[in-house]
């Protein structure tokens, strides 16, 4: 399990990441989302020890991270790039030597990896003569060398085309079901929301929201559509109501955390027919909204 | 109103990625294998790996092969057909003349041959010197030995045969005044001593300095660019970030130093190799035989300081962001490499013993004092164990200024920026 304990990180007089703290659990993917500029990529860089953090620890499996311990942490920095005029498979064999393989196994891997990214007959090539599309390939399997124990992806599904991005949620997937925490930035928040166990929302450089998908859904007051047919104001008197949105047949509710709907609706029958009455289960788009709005 | 979608849409397999059912993920496996190789050293054999398969390094290092070859293919032909002279000449006492100029100049050690060509009169023979038939005539006008040449004199000709014709004219007077030759010359010898025999001679010893300077400077010019730009490719690449999560950046540099210092030495050894082979072939060997002994020492100096360099070379490299910097970081060193060649062959007496001290300058220096006889045995261990520290230090601050401008893809810093940097 990877813990960030208040971590901290100055850029002058500029607090770019304000203590940070979550954590990422095995087995879980985690998305990590927040605006440009909110600390995720400062963040990031700290977990993989690339930037050096002011305060505030990164801890994996209970103890401060080291150098050894983050040779086996899997990255995909956002700022891409490897060695254009190299061959995709001695690039490849060189960075799994430099996290630790030898030769021979680091050879084998990366024909593996290669062959389950489709790249199999491009081993020989040089990267530049790849398409961006397979270029970016190349680069999912610069971060998933030498069978990492933790993910950090920056990022990863920027720049991919529809397939790609299935193949990588794909990958993903099988990583952490295989019980390594994965944790990823991205901006394309029905991603985050179709693949993602526990979410972390930045913004401003701290933590505004963590927590599962669910529990940041719940974490508000519940809201609930209510049609009748004609505006429906009248709810903004009943007891345990606390916002109103009046609709031209109806109204979104928001009630009370401990307020009964039962009762709501009860009333609502008492005036007359109701089309419809159903929660209003928030998206993470909309979850995500709301807590950086401020 | 929006649902949340807990499972994945339905979707086609891609055609163009198939995604195959091969092997699962073996996360946290324990993958590393036994003893790790030092990350330097993977970094030094990709160095050396990527060089040796670039066009650009084999064909440079190919056409300086070619060029000291032809230097030396040069040097043979000249040295073959410089001795070589034909003199014109219309009666046989010019021609016995000729012959002793030749024996004179034999007799000195020169290689000399002077081929007499026998022409019918003194106006064929002005006539073959002036077709270029001949280098010389040698007529007699007037009872005086006269030397033609065409559009100048011919040296070898001056000289041997001038002296050629005094000694027969000093017999004549002699005769004439009743003594011989021998006699004339009794106690005209003078007697050389040397007074430092044991020493090596001046000459080999600035020629030797010059020599080593000169490959400094050459080694410099190879190994300067070629490292500072191995150094920034990471950072152009942007892959920097990607290794610096692995290793520590600064095995990444040493690893590039000593890339590049391996295979600049080794293009060293090739010129310096066949250069030597030259020398041998031209018949320079005694001046192989006097630099011989001190040769050890330059070596040692020259690996050292070439080490020292290419630690300059990579802070330069390390602070440039992307290529096109390189030009005007590398700038200093290019101007410290100059300096070393040009106070390194010229100074002399106590500068030289204070720059023999002093890393990067004594790569020539101090050789050239042990090889003078100058030095005491410890003088060039403490001048090398000087230079060592500083390519530790060096290194030790490019790694930082490495390090600190890793995430500065945008522009080149200069020195006092990047330490202002933190990590």
């Amino acid at each position: 399990m990877l813990e960030l304990e208040e971590l901290v990180r100055d850029f002058g007089s500029h607090r770019a990441v304000d203590r940070v703290s979550f954590r990422v659990s095995e087995g879980r993917m985690t998305g990590f989302v927040g605006g440009n500029g909110a600390g995720k990529t400062t963040t990031m860089r700290m977990i993989m020890g690339v930037l050096a953090s002011n305060g505030g620890t990164v801890r994996w499996q209970g103890s401060p991270a080291t150098a050894e311990d983050r040779r086996d942490f899997g990255y995909m920095p956002e700022e891409r790039g490897l060695y254009p005029k190299q061959t995709v498979h001695s690039q490849l064999v060189y960075l799994a030597r430099l996290r630790g393989q030898g030769t021979a196994e680091a050879r084998r891997e990366t024909l593996e990896l290669l062959e389950r990214l489709g790249l199999a007959e491009k081993a020989q090539a040089r990267l530049e003569s790849l398409s961006l599309g397979n270029q970016q390939r190349v680069q999912i399997a610069a971060a998933l060398l030498g069978s990492p124990r933790l993910l950090v992806l920056d990022e990863p599904f920027s720049g991919l085309d529809p397939h790609a991005v299935d193949t990588m949620a794909e990958l993903l997937r099988e990583y952490a079901a295989a019980g390594v925490p994965v944790l990823f930035s991205s901006h394309q928040l029905d991603l985050v929301e179709r693949l993602c166990d526990d979410l972390v929302v930045m913004a401003k450089g701290r933590v505004v929201g963590k927590g599962t998908a669910d529990e940041l859904r719940h974490r508000e007051r519940p809201r609930y559509l209510l049609v009748t047919g004609a505006p429906a104001g009248w709810t903004r008197g009943l007891a345990g109501v606390t916002d109103v949105e009046e609709l031209s047949d109806g109204a979104r509710v928001e009630l009370a955390a401990d307020a009964d709907p039962g009762r709501l609706l009860t009333e609502a029958l008492a005036r007359g027919p109701v089309h419809a009455f159903t929660p209003l289960v928030p998206s993470i788009a909309d979850i995500y909204r709301e807590m950086t709005a401020a | 109103m929006s649902t949340v979608t807990q499972s994945p849409a339905p979707r086609t397999e891609p055609a163009a990625a198939p995604v195959s059912p091969g092997p699962a993920p073996r996360p946290g496996a324990p993958a590393k294998s036994g003893t790790r190789t030092a990350p330097w050293r993977i970094v030094t054999a990709r160095e050396i790996q990527v060089k040796l398969t670039n066009r650009g390094f084999l064909l440079s290092t190919l056409v300086t092969l070619a060029l000291i070859v032809g230097a030396i293919g040069l040097q043979l032909y000249l040295a073959d057909s410089m001795g070589k002279i034909t003199v014109a000449v219309a009666e046989r006492p010019a021609g016995e003349l000729a012959g002793r100029g030749e024996a004179l100049a034999v007799g000195s050690g020169q290689d000399v041959k002077i081929t007499v060509r026998q022409e019918a009169s003194a106006e064929r023979v002005r006539a073959a010197v002036r077709a270029g038939e001949a280098e010389a005539g040698l007529v007699r006008e007037d009872g005086r030995w006269v030397l033609l040449g065409d559009t100048g004199q011919n040296d070898i000709a001056a000289t041997w045969i001038g002296a050629a014709v005094q000694q027969a004219a000093l017999a004549e007077n002699a005769a004439a005044a009743g003594t011989s030759l021998e006699e004339l010359g009794e106690n005209t010898g003078l007697e050389r001593v040397l007074l430092s025999p044991d020493k090596t001679p001046e000459g080999p010893v600035r020629m030797t300095t010059y020599f080593f300077g000169f490959l400094f400077y050459l080694a410099a010019v190879l190994l300067g660019a070629a490292l500072a730009t191995s150094v920034v490719e990471e950072k152009q690449n942007r892959i920097v970030e990607l290794i610096a999560s692995s290793v520590p950046i600064r095995s990444l540099l040493i690893g590039k130093i000593v890339g590049s210092t391996v295979l600049a030495l080794a293009q060293m050894t090739l010129f310096s190799l066949v250069g030597v082979a030259g020398l041998l072939f031209t018949g320079e060997q005694e001046l192989l035989a006097d630099i011989g002994s001190g040769l050890g020492w330059f070596l040692v100096f020259y690996v050292v300081g070439i080490a020292v360099l290419a630690c300059l070379f990579a802070a330069a490299g390390a602070l440039a962001t992307r290529t096109e910097d390189i030009q005007s970081t590398t700038t200093p060193v290019n101007a410290i490499t100059a300096l070393v060649f040009i106070v390194g062959v010229t100074v002399s007496g106590g500068t030289r013993e204070i720059l023999s001290f002093v890393p990067l300058t004594s790569t020539v220096t101090m050789p050239a004092r042990v090889l003078a006889g100058e030095a005491a045995w410890w003088e060039p261990v403490v001048a090398l164990g000087l230079s060592l520290a500083a390519a530790a230090v060096i290194v030790t601050a490019s790694a930082r200024v490495y390090r600190r401008a890793l995430l500065q893809t945008d522009r080149k810093l200069s020195f006092g920026q990047a330490l202002k940097l933190t990590d």
